[in-house]
């Protein structure tokens, strides 16, 4: 458990007419140890070792499917006859998103033993690289589901409704990407062990 | 690393202020551009054939449409963008990384304070103590053993409890043993290493305990070390007695898994740790936990005997695994001699894990473990000791092997021996003031500790009064014990005090004279030590 995680109580300091009482800051710890919990699992591998669950997704050769997979997605929601520009864009980002999440922040641990289950809290886009921020791959799976949101809504000619639809599974992919909640666990969704 | 989400933190929130003063300019702009339409769109005429022209215009032509009066919307995806340029201009860096950036002073600095320790730290003075009063034997480990300074004594030293380890037959069959398979097997038991007397050691000892399957390992230390974090991961509980020997320490140890400790020998105790265990597991979420319970058969260090019949229910009640270091107790407690399970009458199927050692009693080398022939399976593959150490040299597997086949034979003759002579070095000793005798009645490891009283009258007799305070340290008793043990070894028995490397232990127990008794020692042999002891410890 972090305290503080937001810096809300250096904004509670720094806001005039507000004097912070230990016990209120304790209340705000209190909560926020409820929202916001850390995994134990640190993820670090000696140099040599693999981890196989995640090695695979850093090759290019899984880079391209991903462009490949928007494609075929597009092409398959566009050949069935009564779904229009709309619905077919829409359903190809959010039908992405979705594959993202499951693929990178739904899956947790690792199906083989690498390092006495030192890779078990933690969810594949934690794996890869080693907890590692900012390397190309996630560069590339940070920007990519961002680029597909701005074409598809692009071409939906900016439908109120399925703008928002999409704007919320695509916060939910990013916020999920941010270096910042590595390792954290908002209420307690794929949290594993607590001590 | 808090320091680090702190920081992370900062920019979010800045890139949120950010977003909020934008779209406060953003929404005046939009009302600028209401006057300002049809004016503004006059770039495409000039350079059309220039290439970026052609991309501006491009990327013109898409804000243009896609802005269509809607400047809240217009902002968001500005902020994506802005979002995208952030993320892909950042450096990268490892999360874990804790590495201090120091300037040249400083490493200077640090470079000439720094005093390199001596590889081979100083002995203290009781490390010193103990070193020179170490005993030496010249001779075979035998009831009566040649010691370095010439002299011969009595043994008590051994762990031989039945006194078979030095037979002329088992030796003149280890002659020919080895004439026939030489030294060592030149492998790993998986590679190369495995011989036929192994497997057939495996039959016997399984067979014996009357387990299902068994499996060797060439070094008695590693067999704990191996089986526990084989089974046992990180993320898994571990409930262990609090006395439980230095192996099985380390294995806990190595296990990662989450540990609770029990009071030695405590049933009350072990129901509650085992609920509470329970209780803080069924907390978490995702998949359940493997839960053991460790425990030793007899303790080494205290010579308890498990009270396995009220283990065994608790562990049935909590839904708990037993593993069980019976390394002392195999052809020792039971009717039969095969261990704790025979002393309580209780099938060795029902234990999970039984590890016993081949090093002790049947005067071989290594241990063993008996399990159900999945489990076995399991660590032929992935138990450490077995999969990368090399197999046991086939004349140890062949003493061993005869070793227990003489026992379950003879197990009569030869377990009354070891009893008649337990129960009356037991009567002896409790005859002598100021001691106190651990262990339970069948036990052949009998400690003697000293009372604190009888630590204070000697050190007032040798001293002559100087120590004042009420406490007596560690180190005094350590050697106050040696120069117990010396003056035995001098008039002839060999007993030495059990040595724990102190700062590696979970739960250090008092310091003690550790007897081992052997059913080879005469009513004569026993009747000396009492004597001697006495003699010893008399102020």
């Amino acid at each position: 458990m972090f305290s503080d995680p937001l810096g809300l109580r250096t904004i509670a300091c720094l806001v005039p007419g507000i004097t912070v009482k230990t016990t209120d800051v304790n209340v705000l710890e209190f909560i926020f140890e409820r929202v916001f919990q850390r995994t134990t699992s640190s993820g670090e591998l000696g140099e040599g070792t693999i981890n196989m669950n995640s090695s695979w997704i850093t090759s290019r050769g899984s880079w391209i499917i991903h462009l490949a997979l928007i494609v075929l997605f597009r092409f398959i929601y566009s050949i069935i006859p009564w779904f229009s520009t709309i619905s077919a864009w829409t359903l190809t980002n959010l039908s992405y998103c979705l594959f993202q999440y499951i693929l990178f922040h739904a899956t947790i641990g690792t199906p083989f033993e690498v390092n006495q289950g030192e890779f078990n809290d933690l969810t594949t886009w934690e794996q890869i690289e080693i907890g590692e921020q900012f390397t190309p791959t996630k560069k590339f799976f940070f920007v990519l589901p961002i680029c597909l949101f701005l074409v598809s809504t692009h071409y939906c000619n900016y439908d109120v409704p399925t703008f928002f639809v999409n704007l919320i599974a695509l916060l939910v992919i990013l916020i999920a990407k941010l270096p910042a909640l590595h390792r954290v666990r908002f209420f307690g969704i794929n949290m594993r062990h607590f001590d | 690393m808090s320091l680090q989400i702190i920081k992370n933190t900062k920019i979010v929130l800045f890139g949120a202020l950010s977003i909020l003063l934008f779209s406060l300019a953003g929404s005046r702009a939009n009302e600028d551009s209401y006057i300002k339409t049809g004016t503004q769109d006059n770039f495409d005429s000039q350079n059309p054939q220039n290439f970026f022209s052609i991309g501006a215009r491009f990327v013109i032509r898409y804000i243009k449409s896609s802005y269509r009066n809607d400047p809240f919307r217009t902002f968001l995806e500005a902020c994506l963008v802005f979002f995208i340029i952030w993320y892909v201009s950042r450096q990268k860096y490892r999360m874990n990384q804790t590495e201090v950036e120091l300037s040249e002073k400083e490493v200077d600095e640090l470079i000439s304070e720094w005093k390199p320790e001596p590889l081979v730290r100083a002995l203290t003075s009781v490390e010193q103590t103990i070193l020179t009063n170490t005993p030496i034997i010249n001779s075979p480990n035998t009831i009566i053993a040649e010691l370095s300074t010439g002299t011969t004594a009595i043994n008590f030293t051994s762990f031989d409890f039945l006194g078979i380890m030095n037979s002329e037959g088992a030796k003149a069959k280890a002659v020919q043993t080895l004439r026939n398979y030489g030294v060592g097997p030149c492998g790993p038991p998986g590679f190369f290493g495995t011989l036929d007397v192994h497997i057939e050691l495996e039959t016997t000892i399984a067979q014996f305990l009357k387990a299902e399957a068994a499996i060797l390992y060439s070094q008695g230390m590693a067999v704990c070390v191996s089986v526990i974090p084989c089974f046992s991961k990180r993320g898994d509980i571990i409930v262990a007695d609090e006395k439980v020997n230095f192996m099985l320490q380390q294995g806990i140890k190595l296990s990662r898994s989450k540990v609770y400790w029990y009071k030695h020998n405590d049933m009350e105790d072990l129901d509650r740790v085992l609920a509470l265990a329970n209780q803080n597991s069924s907390k978490k979420k995702g998949s359940i936990p493997r839960k053991f319970i460790i425990s030793e058969g007899l303790f080494q260090y205290t010579g308890n005997i498990i009270k396995l019949n009220k283990v065994m229910e608790l562990k049935n009640k909590h839904k708990f695994r037993l593993i069980l270091d019976d390394s002392l107790a195999i052809g020792v407690l039971g009717s039969r001699g095969a261990g704790s399970t025979d002393h309580f009458n209780i099938s060795a199927k029902s234990i999970d894990l039984l590890i016993g050692s081949l090093w002790g009693v049947f005067g071989g080398a290594g241990g063993f473990c008996c399990a159900s022939k999945e489990l076995i399976g399991h660590q032929r593959l992935s138990g450490l000791g077995y999969v990368f150490s090399a197999a046991m040299p086939a004349i140890m597997a062949i003493t061993a092997s005869d070793s227990i086949k003489r026992l379950e034979i003879d197990y009569i003759l030869l377990l009354s021996a070891l009893r008649k002579n337990i129960s009356t070095l037991r009567n002896l000793l409790n005859e002598i003031d100021g001691v106190e005798i651990l262990g339970d009645d069948f036990s052949p490891v009998i400690h003697v500790e000293l009372k604190n009283e009888h630590y204070f009258k000697m050190i007032k007799s040798s001293n002559t009064g100087i120590n004042t305070s009420d406490e007596i340290s560690r180190n005094q008793m350590v050697e106050i014990l040696c120069g117990i043990t010396n003056e035995m070894q001098n008039s002839g028995v060999l007993v030495v005090q059990d040595i724990y490397i102190v700062d590696q232990e979970h739960n250090v127990p008092k310091p003690s004279i550790r007897i081992l008794l052997s059913g080879g020692h005469s009513i004569e042999h026993l009747e000396k030590l009492s004597q001697e002891l006495k003699k010893a410890i008399k102020v």
